[in-house]
């Protein structure tokens, strides 16, 4: 696999989000995801920025929904996992463990 | 619901601007989504700081993204119409800028010179007027101030009437006290002098003085005959033990006697009145001793205030309590009181008129550099008024092309403002080193976000108004004539008065600089040329401490010394002194005339000093009556003083001083010599009274070494360091320094004032030479036909000359008319630098006037030469 496609920690996780979510998965849910599974804090708009950067790489591809049918409905923008999107992530983890496999880290206690 | 909460609106606003129009709604939903659960979850008031913080936190990345979707695109229409045509104008410039290298040198080079001095000295005055002092609340302190009874204001009090006010003044939280006592330190090859602070316990309170090893002083170390303990200045422990932690508790040898390091102050430990001194001791109270004594006035003091006190009230409450010490102590404390001040302004006092007068300079300058900026684009744009006439014509809106304009200027400023926010601190290093003396806080000058912001707004205003002239002109754009005529001719009334008035404003700024460099440099000649009063060459002195523990009788060493001092070969004579004119520190003690009785406050008070038969051989001291010490005076021997004629003036004006007896020190000493006034501390205040004693009836410990010899001072001192060596080799000569280097160091400020301001004048005016030589040499070549005809009708070509140089003399003499008014403004201004010179100096200003308008005659010359020699039928065939 090419230098190019290995992602950045922030990228891995997000990807990660992605699968967890399936279908509902957009900026708010991800940032929750993150947040709770991750203890990852992340604005808005850098998840925005990072779903934009994956899409570039064909690692995401999104879907607008129909405003949602309440008065000040408004239109969500979906993310979805590609399949390029899985092997990237599946190379990035399966890189990261074979890096830290057998190296005492000690628990971080949390 | 959220039916009550709604997100900020200008958050959102930013946040939907920097999303991009096509994605403004969903990620503004997707804050709106958040935003509502938070509501619900932890109430409106956070959830409206949640969403100002998540705004702050996704700009960055949001406008990163809008960029990079932008170029995947290459869509421009998607995003801002504005924004993206500044980009365009800024390549634009960029481009520009390029294809004119010269010019654009030209431009970025004033600019960098102007924004460079303007930011350092900004950064400056920023670190030694604007922030306050270097440690913890620092605001609430203020220094108490002895005022005795002429008036004068000392730096010192009594230390009976300090706890008076620490008892009785309620504004005070603390009230500490301290006086400097340098010491020899015995440690490693040569001896050397320490600048020690001695404090009392307390002086953390107002100081916030921490230790970084070991402990501060506790009440025992400051008992009479507690052991001796001192506390290390982080810098010092660094310097002279390398850091060595196990110094705390060791003990090392000061004066000769053994004291014990209890520990190291922090690195950010402020040690008032000695910035950065070199240690600290515990001042230990000796009572029944003047340090207990009211009339006494030796200790440093400050405190302090309680919040919420403001420092008139401190003043009001403490001038009641001296009020009230005064009534109680009659004797001592009539006509002595104490005034309070701000630490901040007595710390910074001497330097502030300083640097804004070094502000105001600068100013000018840049302002004057700005207007040659502003001529050059002027002209650039004048040759390029053919383009602007297309762009307008093929639908570029006047505002467009002036906002063109101003982006070239902005870019070329923008590249100065760098450039010059670069060699900043060059400049400032460079002022640090030229000030004289030392410059108070010196030390925490720096660039920081101030500074930073003033060199922005310098950047911009710089931009700004270089731009101004030609911004003004494209507004008035005459489309046809510019798309028929081009470059080629024209005079428009409106490029005549831009052109004139920068013409006036550099020829008035200029004026006023050089009104006040010339102010400034005659004080500074006139100062060289005073006579101290004694004959300054050839003598060498330098200053030396001889301990107690080592010297019970101090008079033993001076004399070993003064025979060793006097065995150098080419010395011719050798004498020792507690002060030296032009050397710092004056001691003032009051007397009775023997013949009047004890008239309380009228009592005769004069600087007193004590010195070594020989001081008046040594220091070129000519007796005008009576006369010198000898060495027969001593302690066996009726006590005898000499004074100087200022006292003999002041106090015997219709009789003969000599014989006279006044009574001082709990005796009576007869007067038996006159000697002429010396200038003590500058040569332009008068020569104060002064009343001689010998050191052979009152020895001291500390003196000054005067050598007059036939050597060159290095030589000198070098022989007279190896002499003392061998006398004892644990005591450091300090202060060495011919008495002429004495004198000149006296005239530091003057000098540096006097070069500082003709060296911004200087600089000022040749930015208006070439400024004064570019408009006029425009003119010309706008003229040309015009020249052109009038010659063809029969002008000779000196009239045409003389008509070039005139217009422009007509422009200047305007200016300098306005220059006058500015020079003698800023004169009124310098009145305080100034000594036996006028502020208003007519010879002074109609000379720089004159010589101004030569200048302007000069710079006129070479284009009116060039118009002269237009050829008529070649300028009109150009048509």
């Amino acid at each position: 696999m090419p230098k190019g496609d290995f992602l950045g920690e922030f990228e891995v996780l997000i990807l990660a989000a992605l699968q967890r979510l399936g279908d509902d998965a957009y900026a708010v849910t991800i940032k929750h995801e993150l947040e709770q599974r991750a203890k990852r804090p992340a604005s808005l708009g850098a998840i925005h920025a990072a779903l934009d950067r994956l899409a570039d790489k064909g690692f995401v591809a999104f879907r607008i929904s129909d405003p949602l049918p309440i008065p000040g409905g408004r239109a969500r923008k979906y993310a979805r996992i590609t399949a390029a999107g899985v092997r990237a992530l599946r190379h990035s983890t399966d890189a990261l463990a074979r890096m830290i496999d057998g190296l005492e880290l000690g628990r971080v206690s949390r | 619901m959220s039916d009550h909460a709604s997100p900020p609106l200008a958050a959102e606003w930013l946040v939907r601007r920097a999303s991009g129009a096509a994605e403004a709604e969903i990620v503004a939903g997707d804050f709106r989504e958040e935003f509502d659960e938070r509501v619900r979850s932890t109430g409106a008031v956070a959830a409206r700081r949640w969403y100002w913080r998540e705004t702050f936190r996704s700009l960055v990345p949001l406008i990163k993204r809008r960029w990079n979707a932008r170029s995947r695109t290459g869509d421009p229409a998607q995003g801002n119409n504005m924004f993206e045509s500044i980009i365009d104008d800024v390549r634009y410039a960029v481009r520009l800028t390029r294809r004119t290298p010269l010019a654009s040198t030209a431009i970025i080079a004033t600019l960098v010179l102007g924004i460079g001095s303007t930011t350092a000295v900004f950064s400056a005055m920023n670190a030694v007027l604007l922030k306050p002092l270097p440690f913890p609340e620092s605001r609430g302190v203020a220094e108490l101030k002895g005022v005795v009874r002429n008036g004068m204001e000392i730096p010192s009090l009594a230390y009976p009437d300090l706890m008076d006010f620490r008892r009785l003044v309620p504004d005070f939280t603390d009230l500490t006290f301290y006086r400097q006592q340098d010491q020899t330190l015995q440690h490693g090859a040569d001896p050397q002098l320490l600048r020690i602070v001695q404090v009392a316990e307390n002086y953390p309170k107002v100081f916030g003085t921490r230790v970084a090893l070991g402990r501060w002083f506790v009440p025992e170390d400051l008992a009479l005959n507690a052991p001796k303990v001192v506390l290390l200045a982080h810098q010092f422990w660094m310097r002279e033990f390398g850091g060595d932690r196990s110094i705390v508790g060791q003990v090392v040898s000061l004066d000769n006697e053994s004291v014990q390091v209890i520990g190291v102050l922090a690195p950010d430990a402020y040690t008032y009145p000695v910035p950065s001194a070199d240690a600290l001791t515990p001042l230990i109270i000796v009572p029944n001793t003047p340090m207990t004594n009211r009339g006494s006035m030796w200790a440093g003091a400050s405190a302090r205030l309680k919040s919420g006190v403001s420092i008139e009230r401190a003043r009001r409450d403490l001038a009641s309590v001296t009020a009230m010490i005064s009534k109680e102590y009659p004797n001592s404390n009539l006509g002595i009181s104490a005034h309070l001040l701000p630490l901040h302004d007595s710390v910074v006092g001497s330097v502030e008129s300083m640097l804004k007068l070094l502000a105001a300079a600068v100013g000018a300058v840049l302002l004057i550099a700005c207007i040659n900026v502003a001529n050059l684009i002027l002209g650039r744009a004048q040759i390029r008024s053919r383009e602007f006439a297309v762009r307008s014509a093929i639908g570029g809106s006047p505002r467009r092309v002036r906002r063109q304009i101003l982006t070239e200027s902005l870019v070329l400023a923008t590249a100065g403002g760098v450039l010059g926010i670069a060699i900043a601190p060059v400049l400032t290093r460079t002022l640090i080193a030229v000030y004289p003396d030392a410059m108070p806080r010196a030390e925490e000058i720096g660039l920081d976000w101030r500074v930073l912001v003033v060199a922005v707004i310098a950047t911009a205003v710089a931009g700004s108004l270089s731009a101004l002239p030609t911004v003004r002109r494209a507004g008035r754009l005459d489309l046809s004539h510019d798309l028929r005529d081009g470059a080629r001719s024209g005079t428009g009334r409106s490029d005549r008065r831009i052109g004139g008035v920068l013409v006036v404003t550099q020829v008035a700024a200029s004026l006023a600089l050089l009104f006040g460099a010339g102010l400034l440099l005659q004080t500074f000649s006139r100062l060289t040329r005073v006579r101290p009063g004694f004959d300054a060459r050839n003598t060498t002195t330098f200053h030396v401490f001889a301990p107690v523990a080592r010297y019970t009788a101090s008079a033993r060493y001076y004399e070993q010394a003064t025979d060793a001092l006097r065995a150098i070969p080419g010395v011719r004579e050798v004498a020792s002194a507690t002060m030296l004119p032009f050397s710092g520190g004056q001691f003032v003690d009051t007397y009775i005339q023997k013949e009047l009785g004890d008239q309380g406050t009228k009592n005769p008070q004069s600087i007193v000093t004590y010195i070594s038969p020989g001081y008046e051989r040594a220091v070129g001291l000519p007796v005008v009556r009576g006369r010198a010490f000898t060495v027969a005076d001593d302690s066996t021997t009726e006590p005898v003083v000499v004074i100087n004629e200022a006292l003999a003036k002041r106090y015997y004006p219709a009789t003969d001083p000599i014989g006279h007896v006044i009574d001082w020190n709990y005796k009576s000493w007869r007067i038996v010599g006159v000697v002429a006034s010396t200038y003590l501390s500058s040569l332009w205040e008068e020569a104060p009274p002064v009343l001689y004693a010998s050191t052979g009836q009152v020895p001291r410990r500390a003196r000054y070494f005067l050598v007059r010899s036939d050597l060159p001072t290095d030589k000198t001192l070098a022989a007279a360091r190896a002499a003392l060596h061998r006398v004892d080799p644990t005591i450091a000569l300090t202060d060495a320094e011919s008495m002429e280097q004495r004198v000149d160091a006296s005239l530091r400020a003057h000098r540096f004032r006097a070069a500082l301001m003709v060296s911004l004048g200087g600089l000022a005016l040749l930015l208006a030479v070439i400024g004064i030589y570019g408009v006029v040499a425009h003119t010309v070549t706008r003229r040309t036909r015009e020249i052109g005809i009038r010659m063809a009708l029969g002008e000779a070509s000196l009239d045409v000359q003389r008509r070039v140089v005139t217009d422009a003399m007509r422009v200047a003499s305007i200016g300098i008319a306005l220059g006058v008014v500015l020079a003698l403004l800023a004169g009124k201004w310098l009145t305080v630098f100034l000594v036996g010179v006028s502020p208003r100096d007519p010879a002074m200003l109609v000379g720089s006037a004159l010589g101004l308008a030569g200048v302007v005659c000069c710079a006129a010359f070479g284009p009116a030469r060039r118009a002269a020699r237009v050829d008529p039928v070649a300028a009109l065939r150009a048509e």
